[in-house]
């Protein structure tokens, strides 16, 4: 069994809706057909299906041009499966799961009781055998989608087509009927060409795909090669960050929101992070208009991959090494062309002490330094007490402790604030203060003094 | 069941189907053309369908189908032959207190006749009109019913439908008395009004209401009675019988006289009155109005084709010649 | 037996049942058909009836002598009242199994058998040909009747070109054309009732629909249209099935949709235009009939399409009847007493169901 489609062009009225398209299946391939809104991706399967008539282009089945075919020979190969549909007429579940019958059954034939039964277990494996004798128009749209899968089934196709499947259908039903079809296509060879909106089901369920950009094929080919963060960010328009899950084994895509667009502020701040508790402060702060570096970081922690993902200047450490002196001194020089230093709740072991150590001489060096303490460090002290005692150090000689994200970027509002100000009206303002004492609201708004 | 073994029975039923068809046609049709028996009789009539009819002999139950052929039928004296009368029949007895008695059978109203009425009575000969009752006259002589089609066009044409009804019943004499009755009826009307020094003009209206107004043209009887009494239709130049005018077209026309028929086989309510005619809009101008010339009419009698023609003509010219009677 | 052999049981017997059930209302066709031949004016008995109809039958000729049956009556069953009950019959199947058929191929419960300008083509031609040509014949048949049927297959080849986008024929242009060119055609009719002069009256009861003269022969004229047509429309009652489901799935299903539409849209024409010419415009059954047995039956088309026909011919045969009775010596036009007293009938059904309505 195989499916070819040749420069396939579809067109309503004139305006071309596919372009090109080539692609082949055979037995066993389970292809998701990906892409944005309007890319073709259901134009093409109405092409294979002889619901639109493609303009240029020829698709093959076994050899045999399939708009030359009869109705009735396509039927008994392939079965489709719509995006929605309603039935307004009151047959039963059963009813409707036995036309799918209808392609192997002669004009006046009665379904006979192997059609019952195919038609049964079919209706088994979708769950839905028990409502078999309620009108179709009385269900719920999952529980009709699934009578239409069933249909599809008891057609006993080699190919099966399926727009959007997943529509209307709860966590466990399309977990269920996902793994029922992929264990038909691997045990009996069932192909399969599947639309998904849904990237993370294609990723899991799809041996290869295509995905389709305003109607041509931008990418094709095994899964993984076509699902990666560029193709999802030139196709979508989207940044996400790809990975491959180890338990499912499969690739899964997180998609992140496209970045507000604020004024960015001369600010740099340096994170001293790591274990994943740098990551989404990381995103943040880019989102704010920071610029933002990092550091030590060792490759392969969570916090270094992020950093690579959003392209931010990170200083590394071999991976499950110590930091050397060599990254440390690298470490304190990324530090001083920063502003501000944010400590993040990191754990701390022998091998990252050093970061800590770096903290207090920033702080010495007069760089302010927040401290993100969400955490006891009690209960993330595994140098034996060593971390904590500098990580006092830390609170007696002045850096700013908050007490989670939020309230460190309020402040850093503030601060960038005061220090704009502060660079206008330094001597008017700071002549009145005592040594250590720092600037209050009313100092830089002036609103006591001159009202 | 397969597809060929199907196939093979819709063909047989199709097949079937014709054969019965035309089976039916030709047992059916044999069985009726016995029923129109061929005998060439005692005489063979033509009637105004240009019909050809053949009685084996005199009928003695006689069907009417038409208010103005039960009178001439009861002229005649062949009330005593008579099975069936219209809903609309009243003359010359009140035939509906007769149907309600039972001495009586009414068809239903004379536009549709219930055939299977006529055919229970089991009459020798039907009497009916033209027009509306073609389609009802067709299926009776299809069913082998010897039937008359009386549809006059003139005054003349009345008087040899008399004429022909007695040749049919075997009422010759009665039936010339008649005619020669009417005819010197009608000649001294028509010489009388003849030294007229003019003719007024004349409107006949057969309705009027907010969709319109009906009047009479030259086919129509009407025309030709108002003529022979010495007047003109001022509507005489239409062809049509019955046809629909305006208000402006009576108005241009100004006529001298205006007959209103009371009737219309309608009750009081639907009667004209001269004071709502007075009132139309725009009708004052009329010069039968001004004079004061608006006349009742019977219309039972002005459009019945039978022997009370004679009575109208008479009442007719009366109104237009007052001076000469 | 538990649930699933329950079903499972209903659905391999189903075909015995069905069959039963057509077997069943053909045997009330019958009955209501002899039985109606005992209503009209003349007062027949019964037994006289039989004997009638018995000397028809080659066998049992012998039995009756000829003197115990009046010739008045015996001209009175078989010319008069019999081709009008078998009129009713065929007249009854025609329009609900046409109803059947244009309810599937569009899918609207509103569509009936007119709703394409059939009813409106019919009396164009009716009417043009009473004002004409009233007399003529054509073996034996009127020429009314033979208008009408030319007039309606007409208008449906002009609505079918109006709306044909090469092949295919969406089924709202359809729709719409339709009503368009019967609001057109209505238009003419009535310019046609106004120029009529004293025609009118003739148009009118055209118009109003009934079968108060029908003859042998008049009937001879649709019968195979109508049984052809009939019989022709069951090879389609699976496609109708699967048409249900939507065009696109009944093509993915196997089904050559553009075909059986085309199909379909020709023998309900036919069917249609046939009873039409011969009894005038009927309404009602073609609209109201396949609702109520599908309420009753379901809407399998293999089994609601003999049904529906059966149902529709009893239920004219009987309209007909109180039609012939009710205010004797006159008569109601049928069409009135279908609508009368389906109308309601169909309204208790509905109510009956109360979980709303759908097809």
């Amino acid at each position: 069994m195989l499916l070819n489609v040749d420069g396939v062009e579809c067109r309503y009225g004139s305006v071309k809706v596919l372009e090109g398209v080539s692609l082949s299946v055979k037995e066993g391939d389970f292809v998701g057909v990906l892409g944005p809104n309007g890319s073709g991706k259901t134009t093409l399967l109405k092409s294979i299906s002889r619901t639109l008539k493609p303009h240029r282009g020829t698709i093959l089945l076994n050899e045999a041009d399939i708009y030359s075919l009869k109705s009735v020979e396509v039927a008994r190969q392939m079965a489709v499966v719509p995006q929605d549909s309603s039935i307004g007429f009151s047959f039963t579940a059963l009813d409707v799961v036995l036309m799918g019958r209808n392609p192997h059954l002669a004009r006046f034939q009665m379904e006979s009781e192997r059609d019952v039964a195919i038609a049964r277990k079919a209706m088994e494996l979708t769950n839905t055998w028990h409502f078999a004798d309620r009108p179709i128009n009385e269900l719920s749209g999952g529980e009709r989608q699934r009578v239409i899968i069933a249909r599809a089934l008891a057609q006993e196709p080699k190919i099966l087509l399926l727009d959007e499947p997943m529509t209307h259908l709860d966590i466990i039903n399309q977990l269920e009927i996902m793994d029922l079809v992929k264990e038909l296509c691997v045990k009996e060879g069932l192909i399969v060409l599947a639309v998904f909106h849904d990237l993370n089901l294609a990723a899991r369920y799809c041996k290869s795909a295509i995905l389709l950009k305003n109607g041509r094929i931008f990418s094709a080919g095994g899964l993984d090669d076509v699902l990666t963060s560029e193709n999802i960010k030139n196709v979508f328009q989207v940044d996400a960050i790809v990975k491959k899950h180890l338990v499912t084994n499969s690739i899964y895509v997180i998609p992140l929101s496209p970045p507000k667009s604020l004024p960015s502020k001369k600010c740099s701040i340096h994170l001293i992070c790591g274990a994943g508790t740098g990551t989404a402060l990381m995103k943040i702060l880019l989102d704010e208009g920071y610029s933002v570096t990092a550091g030590v970081l060792n490759v392969l922690d969570t916090d270094f991959e992020t950093a690579q993902f959003l392209k931010i200047p990170v200083t590394t450490e071999a991976p499950f090494s110590p930091i050397t002196e060599k990254t440390h001194k690298a470490n304190l020089e990324m530090i001083s062309k920063a502003s501000i230093v944010v400590l993040t709740s990191v754990p701390f072991g022998y091998g990252n002490f050093q970061n800590l150590e770096a903290a207090k001489e920033t702080l010495e060096r007069g760089i302010p330094v927040f401290v993100i303490d969400e955490v006891p460090i009690e209960s993330r002290d595994f140098t034996q007490g060593k971390a904590k005692a500098l990580f006092m150090e830390l609170k007696s000689k002045g850096a700013v402790f908050v007490k989670d994200q939020n309230e460190l970027l309020s402040l850093l509002n503030v601060s960038e604030e005061k220090l704009k100000m502060a660079k206008v009206e330094t001597t008017k303002f700071f002549n009145h203060l005592k040594p250590g004492e720092l600037p209050k609201e009313s100092d830089i708004t002036g609103e006591s003094e001159k009202a | 069941m397969n597809t060929k073994y199907v196939i093979y029975i819709a063909v047989a039923v199709a097949v079937v189907s014709i054969v019965s068809a035309v089976f039916v046609y030709v047992y059916y049709e044999g069985q009726l053309a016995s029923l129109r028996s061929e005998v060439t009789g005692l005489q063979t009539l033509v009637d105004d369908d240009g019909y050809v009819t053949s009685l084996a002999a005199y009928p003695n139950r006689i069907a009417s189908l038409a208010p103005s052929n039960t009178e001439i039928l009861f002229a005649l004296g062949l009330g005593d032959k008579v099975v069936a009368v219209t809903d609309f029949c009243n003359y010359p007895y009140n035939f509906s207190a007769w149907v309600a008695a039972g001495n009586m059978t009414s068809v239903g109203d004379f536009k549709a006749p219930n055939i299977e009425v006529i055919a229970s009575l089991n009459p020798d000969l039907i009497v009916a009109t033209g027009g509306v009752q073609a389609e009802t006259v067709k299926t009776l002589r299809d069913l082998g019913y010897k039937v008359l089609v009386l549809d006059p066009t003139s005054i003349n044409g009345i008087l040899q439908d008399i004429a022909l009804v007695g040749r049919a019943t075997d009422k010759n004499a009665e039936a010339a008395a008649l005619v020669n009755n009417m005819s010197s009826r009608i000649d001294a009307v028509v010489n009388k009004v003849a030294n007229a020094t003019s003719k007024p003009k004349v409107y006949y209206e057969v309705w009027y209401d907010t969709q319109g107004v009906w009047s009479v043209g030259s086919e129509g009887f009407e025309t030709e009675l108002i003529a022979k009494a010495g007047g003109v239709n001022i509507f005489a130049n239409e062809t049509q019988k019955y046809f629909q005018t305006s208000s402006e077209a009576v108005i241009t026309r100004n006529p001298d006289v205006m007959l209103l028929p009371y009737g219309h086989g309608l009750g009081p309510p639907f009667w004209v009155s001269f004071d709502e005619v007075k009132a139309r809009p725009g009708w004052s101008s009329v010069s039968a109005i001004q004079n004061d010339k608006l006349y009742q009419v019977d219309s039972d009698t002005i459009a019945r084709t039978g022997p009370r023609i004679v009575d109208m003509l008479e009442t007719l010219a009366k109104i237009f010649h007052p001076e000469l009677f | 037996m538990n649930k699933s052999e329950e079903v499972e049981s209903i659905y391999s017997k189903r075909a015995s049942r069905w069959k039963l059930i057509v077997v069943l209302l053909i045997i009330v066709l019958f009955i209501t058909s002899v039985l109606s031949l005992n209503v009209g004016y003349a007062q027949i008995p019964f037994i006289d009836i039989l004997r009638i109809l018995a000397r028809q039958i080659p066998f049992l000729n012998s039995l009756v002598p000829s003197s115990l049956v009046s010739s008045t009556e015996e001209a009175i069953i078989l010319q008069i009242r019999m081709p009008r009950i078998l009129t009713g019959v065929l007249v009854g199947a025609a329009l609900a199994a046409a109803g059947v058929l244009y309810q599937g191929i569009f899918k609207n419960p509103m569509a009936d058998s007119y709703v394409l300008g059939v009813s409106a083509g019919a009396s164009v031609g009716a009417s043009l040909s009473i004002l004409f040509g009233i007399g003529f014949t054509f073996l034996g048949v009127g020429i009314a009747q033979i208008a009408a049927f030319v007039g309606a297959l007409l208008t449906i080849f002009l609505v079918y070109n109006i709306s044909r986008v090469g092949s295919r024929v969406p089924i709202s242009t359809l729709l719409l054309s339709g009503i368009a060119v019967s609001i057109f055609l209505s238009a003419i009719v009535a310019i046609l009732q106004v120029i009529a002069g004293e025609r009118l009256h003739v148009i009118v009861f055209w118009l109003i629909g009934g079968f108060s003269n029908v003859q042998w022969k008049d009937v001879w004229a649709v019968l195979p249209f109508i049984l052809i047509g009939v019989v022709a429309a069951y090879f389609f009652v699976r496609d109708l099935n699967l048409l249900a489901l939507g065009d696109d799935t009944a093509q993915h299903l196997g089904v050559n949709v553009d075909k059986v539409k085309k199909w379909l849209l020709v023998l309900s024409s036919l069917i249609t235009a046939a009873a039409v010419s011969i009894s005038g415009i009927i309404g009602f059954i073609g609209l109201m009939i396949p609702h109520m047995t599908r309420l009753v039956i379901g809407p399998d088309h293999r089994i609601l399409l003999p049904t529906s026909t059966i149902i529709g011919a009893i239920f004219l045969v009987i309209c007909d009847a109180v039609a012939r009775v009710i205010i004797a010596p006159a008569e109601l036009p049928v069409g009135v007493i279908t609508a009368l007293s389906g109308g309601p009938f169909f309204i208790y059904l509905l109510r009956k169901k109360k979980g709303g309505y759908a097809l």
